[in-house]
């Protein structure tokens, strides 16, 4: 039984048919916002005091082209927004040599840490005096909570890539009008923040799982001195530390939430 | 007056015999010489020494008889003794007394008990207190063992109320041993109660023993219930706290993911 396994698994799934279901939903609201603004671009044309027929053909094909490009982008979103996501992910795996991430072997490893620091502590007596008893619990504590956070910490990017690939495109037809363009433009930079972060992830991933799996083996092989507990404990909050910040850093970095991607339909003053 | 002749010749007759025995000298006759007297007083010697050598072997006679007797004595006493040990049973084995005993004996053997009477004692009650082995179904062997304990405790409050009910019926032998002695008279009488009384003595010790042991027996069996329920936790939890398999440094297909949807391929853009 791994829930967290189930869950992923579970989420995976699920996105497919979020796409298959949210891309019509997409493309009608597309379609009545691109009709709103039309109609207000109309509006404004009629109103405005310095209007020329010469500039009606050239805000009409300018209006029309954005459409037709945020439209091929709703349809296409099914292939382009993982397109983006796998480009990341693909490149950040081949970078470390895995090819996916595996929270549940940090949940695993965790859990065999603590237990085989318990068993080897409750073996040598170690459980019996309150003060290696004090300092038992804690580093058991701190190990498995440690490796409970990487494991969360990589949940949480794996699930905001796929919330990303199939729920974002619900977000993508706010493009379509001036007044909730920066909508579509603050989801379009939250799929390549997550996709940068996915990518950091994978880094860190892949640089710590063999690690992370040696330690769990080697804690209950022999028996630790108090400070090299301590040592264990304070340097796995430290990566954890790690691969919390480190993602977000440099997704927010590069990817920062003010990022503009020129999705506006406003042409000149219209 | 002048004596008679008779009577001159009386006195003189008698110094002569008096010179004759008193003072007689060897005369060296050259004819034989028959001393009468002498003989008289060789006879009466021999006579006298003839009878001492008789009475003092009478003595040494008497004295092999008495020692005969004492024999024969001390053989009645051990006919005696072995009549008496046969009552207690065959061998001195517990299972083969009659009375009391007997009883307790059968007592402990009709059930299935741990009273320390058992035969297979010790298979029992390895069989009860395994010792550092993980339980299989606690819930049962504990149950079967409580059961095991409350029937040996049951067995042994029997056991002591036989004892206890035993004490009047000793009390009773007693007074009758007292009887007895006071009326005894003769030293066969007086030795059949001295081995009565040996008897008795030696039935009441074993009580003592028994009630001994049915104590210690009740100590035992709680002592060994106690730690039998350490020994069964320590094993379980040492069990429980090695069971968990050390982690693989390549977590298994399904725990991993890529945070793209499942199946998904980077494709060739429209």
């Amino acid at each position: 039984m791994n829930l967290l396994t189930d869950l992923l698994t579970q989420f995976t799934n699920a996105s497919q048919t979020w796409q298959a279901i949210l891309v019509p939903y997409a493309q009608a609201l597309f379609l009545l916002l691109a009709g709103l603004e039309l109609v207000w671009t109309a509006i404004r044309y009629q109103l405005s005091s310095n209007q020329s027929i010469t500039h009606l053909p050239e805000l009409l094909i300018r209006k029309l082209v954005y459409l037709a490009f945020c439209f091929w982008l709703i349809r296409y979103s099914s292939a382009l927004l993982p397109f983006i996501i796998a480009s990341f992910q693909r490149a950040g795996g081949n970078a470390v040599g895995i090819t996916a991430l595996a929270p549940s072997a940090f949940l695993r490893a965790g859990a065999a840490s603590g237990l085989r620091l318990t068993a080897k502590m409750l073996g040598s007596g170690l459980l019996v005096d309150p003060i290696s008893r004090t300092i038992a619990f804690f580093t058991i504590t701190f190990t498995i909570v440690a490796f409970a956070l990487i494991a969360g910490a990589m949940t949480l990017v794996l699930t905001e890539s796929l919330i990303a690939i199939g729920a974002i495109v619900f977000l993508l037809p706010f493009a379509a009008t001036r007044w909730t363009h920066a909508l579509a433009e603050g989801a379009l930079g939250y799929v390549f923040r997550t996709a940068v972060k996915l990518f950091t992830m994978y880094l860190l991933a892949g640089t710590i799982l063999n690690l992370a799996t040696a330690w769990s083996i080697q804690v209950g092989d022999s028996l630790m001195t108090p400070p090299d507990l301590l040592v264990f404990a304070m340097s796995l909050v430290s990566l954890v530390i790690l691969i919390w910040t480190i993602p977000g850093k440099i997704a927010h970095a590069v990817v920062p939430p003010s990022i503009r991607f020129g999705l506006t339909p406003t042409v000149g003053d219209n | 007056m002048n004596p008679s002749v008779a009577t001159r010749f009386l006195v003189v007759l008698l110094i002569l015999l008096t010179m004759l025995v008193g003072a007689p000298t060897s005369a060296h006759a050259t004819i034989p010489v028959w001393d009468y007297i002498e003989y008289a007083l060789q006879f009466l010697k021999w006579v006298w020494q003839y009878a001492s050598d008789l009475w003092a072997h009478a003595k040494i006679e008497y004295a092999q008889y008495q020692r005969v007797q004492m024999i024969y004595n001390q053989a009645q006493q051990i006919v005696l003794q072995v009549k008496a040990l046969k009552s207690w049973g065959r061998d001195g084995d517990f299972t083969t007394l009659n009375g009391a005993m007997g009883q307790i004996d059968s007592l402990f053997n009709q059930l299935d008990s741990l009273g320390y009477l058992t035969v297979d004692i010790y298979r029992r009650w390895a069989e009860s207190f395994p010792g550092l082995v993980p339980p299989q179904q606690w819930v049962a062997e504990e149950k079967a063992r409580q059961e095991r304990i409350r029937r040996t405790m049951g067995a042994h409050l029997k056991a002591l109320n036989r004892l206890s009910e035993n004490q009047t019926h000793s009390q009773v032998v007693l007074a009758q041993l007292a009887e007895r002695a006071r009326n005894s008279d003769s030293p066969q009488t007086q030795l059949e109660v001295a081995n009565m009384y040996h008897l008795a003595a030696g039935y009441e010790l074993t009580k003592l023993v028994m009630t001994t042991s049915l104590t210690a027996n009740s100590f035992a069996l709680f002592l060994s219930q106690q730690t039998q329920r350490e020994e069964s936790g320590t094993a379980a939890r040492e069990a429980w706290l090695l069971s968990a398999p050390l982690p693989s440094p390549l977590p298994d297909a399904r725990d991993r993911f890529t945070g793209l949807p499942t199946g998904y391929l980077l494709p060739s853009l429209p």
